[in-house]
């Protein structure tokens, strides 16, 4: 009978360690590992579900050609979230471009389905769509931190500044946060 | 919100999300003890974040992620490896276009290559060159006869000789030529008894052939490789040589030089010539030329620099072997032959470098299109041009007399307007240029012979003028030439005519006056 397989903390050094062996089934170890972590975290950039996938999945096919040239330096989590943020990024930026392709008309009905929505939708909805509105810069520790619990340094690492300022980009989206709501101040503390 | 309210409101921020050290956190808590606004802040931190968990509701499971994904993978890497296949030619693609661009905006580098070959080709061919001596040696004769029938020969054996020529649109050509050569003989002794020449002429007549026999040494290069470098000045020594002879020839005897060459006289000028003749010689006598490259294998142009100390150690080494019959020194047999069949296949021509060259099975016609050309200092056009200028401005305001004696076509064209305010004097000098040499004589006598209203002003000299004008002097539009020459034609055209019609008048009154 095989010895039974600890799992420790690094584990995730073991598999990569395995994946550059020639093991590629410790690859699916690894995606299976972190995959709902990236994908929460595309979801809660992106504000969008049908994106979750595509960008997760692009994340991994981004590590499987990477993962020979890991370098042990940080977790492997950290690495895989920095990727994740920056192919966020990336697609944000690409809605950006797009936005400014899109015909007047169409720009004008998003629009004002968007304003009806809000208007009608539920607090959900409402701070969602408030958090969207944030910079970048701002919205990505916030979110880090009150969604996905990152710690102050996780955040530093993942989106590769330091912690004072993470500290200090986190203050000021909670800030920009409650001004965005302040009008629907009665339907959210209803 | 101050300051320091805010800098607390930040700190209160990462002690709720539990960032502080223990020493921070003591220090909010007493804060946080005694100030309500404080309190209501974190109250407010609490809302805010309960609110941002509770609007991110969790996000459904993907079954089919990890089958995708792999899908993903593999199309991934058969696109990776589809790229690595064609690498190579994406490579050769970029090579190309690099290479393209740079062939573009960067044509030496392409003229360098060249350059370096036609220097690694010329580099087989040009070692160990000598003078001519060493092929042939030449007498007085055959520099004399250099001079005026423009033939060199090339071996001891009469075999191959060199002729220059100049063909019907005025540009120079020398060609090798393998069928006998005729050497002339006593051609310079007949030159001597014509011109009557005493013990000192005859012996200066020597030292000036002596002279160019020297420099000739290096304007004909031959080696062992049998390989023949003719240099493209031989031109304007064969010039300043003739142009030597004759002003040598006109000092020592006029009246007789007139008899055997009647032409001579007038391309003969005592101040001009020597100027040129020096011009010719100070011009060419750098150890670099440029030479006509001739071998079994190809012809080519190429710079060569001869090493002048060595020549002349070598040729007087060379004529004392000879003298005492020693043969230290090799004589070489050159022999430039063309295989017939090639000659028949090209028998119109073909281009080498910048030459082009004629073939036939009789001998190599080469066109030396950029032949070395000196600087003659001509009559400034712009101040010609003004004073024809000025004078046509007044042609109609004046009339005109003549002074008894008519002037006679030497170096000037002179009129003097004596009855108007002002006089005009027309000093056209009479065209020096390289063309004297180029010329022949029969045209130039003709001249001589005629009287001097007969000579054709606008057509031949301006335009000779205009044809000899320096390459730079051209570039420069000073006037529209055709448009000018035109009208000077027809202005002259009256003039003459006004001429013959005061000659005749002239000559009228003149009888008048016996009777």
């Amino acid at each position: 009978m095989p010895d039974p397989q600890i799992l420790k903390l690094d584990d995730d050094f073991t598999l990569v360690k395995r994946f550059i062996d020639g093991e590629e089934s410790a690859f699916n170890q690894l995606v299976v590992r972190h995959k709902e972590r990236v994908r929460s975290i595309i979801y809660t950039t992106v504000n969008h579900t049908d994106y979750i996938d595509d960008i997760a999945q692009d994340v991994f096919v981004k590590v499987y050609r990477n993962l020979n040239r890991f370098r042990f330096e940080s977790q492997f989590s950290t690495w895989v979230y920095r990727i994740t943020i920056n192919k966020c990024k990336d697609h944000l930026r690409k809605i950006k471009v797009r936005k400014m392709f899109t015909p007047l008309m169409d720009s004008f009905d998003k629009a004002d389905q968007f304003k009806n929505e809000t208007e009608e939708s539920n607090t959900s909805e409402l701070v969602r769509n408030a958090i969207s509105k944030l910079p970048e810069k701002l919205k990505m520790p916030l979110l880090l931190k009150d969604i996905e619990g990152f710690s102050y340094q996780e955040i530093a690492e993942s989106v590769q500044c330091e912690i004072g300022t993470v500290k200090s980009r986190i203050f000021r989206a909670r800030e920009k946060l409650k001004e965005f709501l302040m009008p629907y101040k009665t339907e959210i503390f209803k | 919100m101050s300051n320091k309210s805010n800098k607390d409101y930040e700190f209160l921020s990462a002690y709720f999300d539990g960032e502080v050290s223990l020493e921070q956190k003591h220090e909010i808590e007493n804060k946080l003890a005694s100030s309500a606004d404080l309190r209501n802040k974190l109250k407010e931190l609490k809302e805010l974040k309960k609110l941002t968990n509770l609007s991110f509701k969790p996000i459904p499971e993907s079954p089919y992620f990890e089958s995708v994904l792999n899908q993903k993978i593999k199309e991934n890497k058969k696109r990776r490896h589809n790229l690595r296949i064609f690498a190579p030619a994406y490579g050769f693609g970029i090579l190309t276009i690099i290479v393209i661009l740079l062939l573009k905006f960067n044509t030496n580098i392409l003229n360098n290559v060249f350059d370096n070959r036609n220097t690694n080709i010329a580099g087989l061919y040009n070692s160990n060159l000598k003078p001519l001596l060493f092929a042939t040696d030449l007498s007085n004769e055959d520099i004399f006869n250099f001079a005026f029938y423009k033939q060199l020969p090339l071996d001891n054996n009469n075999k191959q000789y060199l002729q220059l020529g100049t063909d019907e649109s005025g540009k120079e050509y020398f060609e090798i030529k393998w069928n006998n050569f005729e050497r002339r003989k006593n051609n310079l002794e007949k030159f001597s008894l014509a011109l009557e020449l005493n013990a000192e002429q005859k012996n200066e007549v020597d030292s000036i052939i002596k002279v160019y026999a020297e420099e000739l040494q290096e304007q004909i290069l031959v080696n062992d490789k049998n390989t023949l470098a003719v240099s493209q000045n031989l031109f304007n020594y064969n010039r300043a040589l003739t142009a030597d002879l004759l002003t040598f020839a006109a000092k020592a005897n006029k009246n007789e030089f007139i008899k055997i060459m009647p032409a001579g006289l007038t391309v003969v000028n005592n101040k001009t010539t020597p100027i040129i003749i020096k011009e010719i010689r100070i011009k060419n006598s750098g150890s670099t030329h440029q030479y006509v490259f001739f071998n079994e294998d190809t012809i080519f142009t190429e710079s060569y620099t001869i090493d002048k100390e060595k020549f002349k150690k070598e040729i007087k080494l060379f004529k004392e072997r000879a003298k005492k019959n020693a043969k230290i020194f090799k004589s070489y047999s050159i022999n430039i032959l063309i295989d017939s069949n090639v000659a028949k296949i090209k028998t119109k021509k073909y281009w080498n470098d910048s030459l082009i060259v004629f073939l036939d099975s009789n001998s190599f016609h080469i066109k030396v299109p950029v032949v070395p050309h000196f600087n003659i200092k001509l009559p400034y056009m712009d101040s010609l041009i003004i004073e024809l200028d000025k004078a046509r401005e007044n042609f109609k305001e004046f009339s005109f007399s003549f002074p008894k004696k008519f002037p006679k076509f030497k170096e000037n064209f002179n009129f003097n307007f004596s009855d108007s305010i002002r006089d005009f004097n027309f000093n056209i000098q009479k065209f020096e240029i390289d063309s004297i040499m180029k010329h022949n004589f029969i045209l130039l006598d003709s001249l001589h012979s005629k009287k001097w209203y007969q000579y054709k002003f606008n057509d031949d000299s301006i335009k000779i003028f205009l044809d000899k004008m320096p390459k730079m002097f051209k570039k420069f539009q000073w006037f529209d030439r055709n448009e000018e020459i035109k009208n000077l034609k027809e202005e002259m055209k009256e003039l003459k005519k006004e001429l013959k019609e005061m000659k005749k008048e002239l000559q009228y009154s003149k009888k008048k006056i016996k009777t």
